[in-house]
């Protein structure tokens, strides 16, 4: 089940945000997706925020500490998704 | 009266500024060889046919993540600024453009009025430096980057930009001019034909007397046009060796001559 949600959230990372050139195998389910990792920047939270909000109805605050634990990898973001998802 | 003559000297004096060509390279759909931009340039007629719809260069000279955020405009100023034949060593950078990506201002305006809410990365790149900025980026340069959108005096607003900072010391300034074909909703609204289609060229200008941009067009050589130069009147011009005066301006203020260094 999650399996198939980290998929999905893998395909819509790359969609919202225009990651040329990278493929959903690409993207290491367990590494971070900002700085180091897919090499995201501030602008791509908040595009994935919004995005998030219109795809699965999550608000998520701009400025928390659990803004970082959600957004730590796609796994991660899967697992919220999976429990406070409103559609 | 002497005094008039006077401050029109010193005006004169401090107005006239000068420069050379040191390259430049051109990208339109359909016409992205510099023989091809040469045929262009000497033909009788120089209208372009707009296209549909243009595919962007795939600019790998620029990281996929900083390129992923420009459209197609902003993919041809990014390929004419990344040219091997012309390589950048940090020079000032002059970019202009009438409308800038306006169908990404335009879409945001849509998205808005439509959601109540827009795309953040779309949004950051609706400011009319954003280009420039990713190549600055791309290039980890910290050079001085101006952009400008000066109507239909675009033209000449930015050869002065670049000309006043080659006169204030600059060794070299890339001019750079771009546009994108509007909206439909905006055509009845403009006339320029520049507003119409794709381009992107880039001059790389540097110090030097083989042309010379000076207030005082009426009656100096037929320089006079009914309009503004357009930056591809522009660009035609520095193709043209025969070409010895372009008016940029439509009140006939502000003549580019060429010398006859120039002509060579």
């Amino acid at each position: 089940m999650l399996d198939g949600l980290i998929h999905e959230i893998k395909i819509f990372i790359i969609e919202a945000l225009g990651l040329e050139d990278v493929a959903p195998d690409d993207i290491d389910q367990d590494a971070p997706l900002f700085g180091d990792g897919l090499g995201l920047d501030s602008i791509d939270s908040l595009e994935l925020g919004v995005g998030l909000q219109k795809r699965y109805g999550l608000k998520i605050s701009a400025e928390s500490d659990e803004t970082r634990r959600i957004f730590a990898s796609v796994r991660a973001l899967a697992e919220y998704v999976a429990a406070h998802r409103t559609h | 009266m002497a005094a008039e003559m006077a401050a029109f000297a010193f005006f004169f004096f401090y107005c006239m500024l000068e420069m050379n060509l040191r390259g430049w390279t051109a990208w339109m759909p359909g016409r992205e060889t510099p023989a091809a931009w040469r045929a262009w340039a000497c033909g009788a007629e120089r209208a372009f046919a707009v296209p549909a719809a243009a595919d962007a260069p795939p600019v790998r000279e620029i990281p996929p993540l900083l390129r992923r955020r420009a459209g197609v405009m902003g993919r041809a100023a990014l390929h004419v600024l990344s040219r091997p034949e012309l390589p950048y060593a940090g020079q000032a950078i002059v970019l202009c453009s009438r409308m800038g990506e306006f169908n990404r201002s335009f879409a945001l305006q849509d998205e808005l009025a439509r959601e109540g809410r827009v795309s953040p990365q779309q949004f950051s790149m609706a400011v009319h430096n954003a280009t420039g900025g990713l190549f600055m980026m791309a290039r980890g340069a910290n050079a001085p980057l101006s952009a400008l959108a000066a109507s239909e005096e675009g033209a000449l607003a930015g050869l002065q930009e670049a000309l006043a900072q080659l006169a204030d010391g600059a060794g070299a300034v890339w001019l750079l001019y771009c546009e994108e074909p509007l909206p439909h909703e905006y055509h009845s609204f403009v006339s320029s034909r520049e507003a119409a289609q794709y381009f992107a060229f880039l001059l790389e200008l540097s110090s030097g007397d083989e042309f010379r941009l000076a207030p005082g067009g009426d009656g100096n050589g037929g320089a006079a046009m009914a309009r503004a130069a357009s930056p591809l009147d522009l660009l035609a011009f520095f193709l043209r060796p025969e070409d010895e005066a372009l008016c940029l301006s439509a009140r006939g203020g502000w003549v580019l001559r060429r010398s006859a260094r120039g002509r060579s």
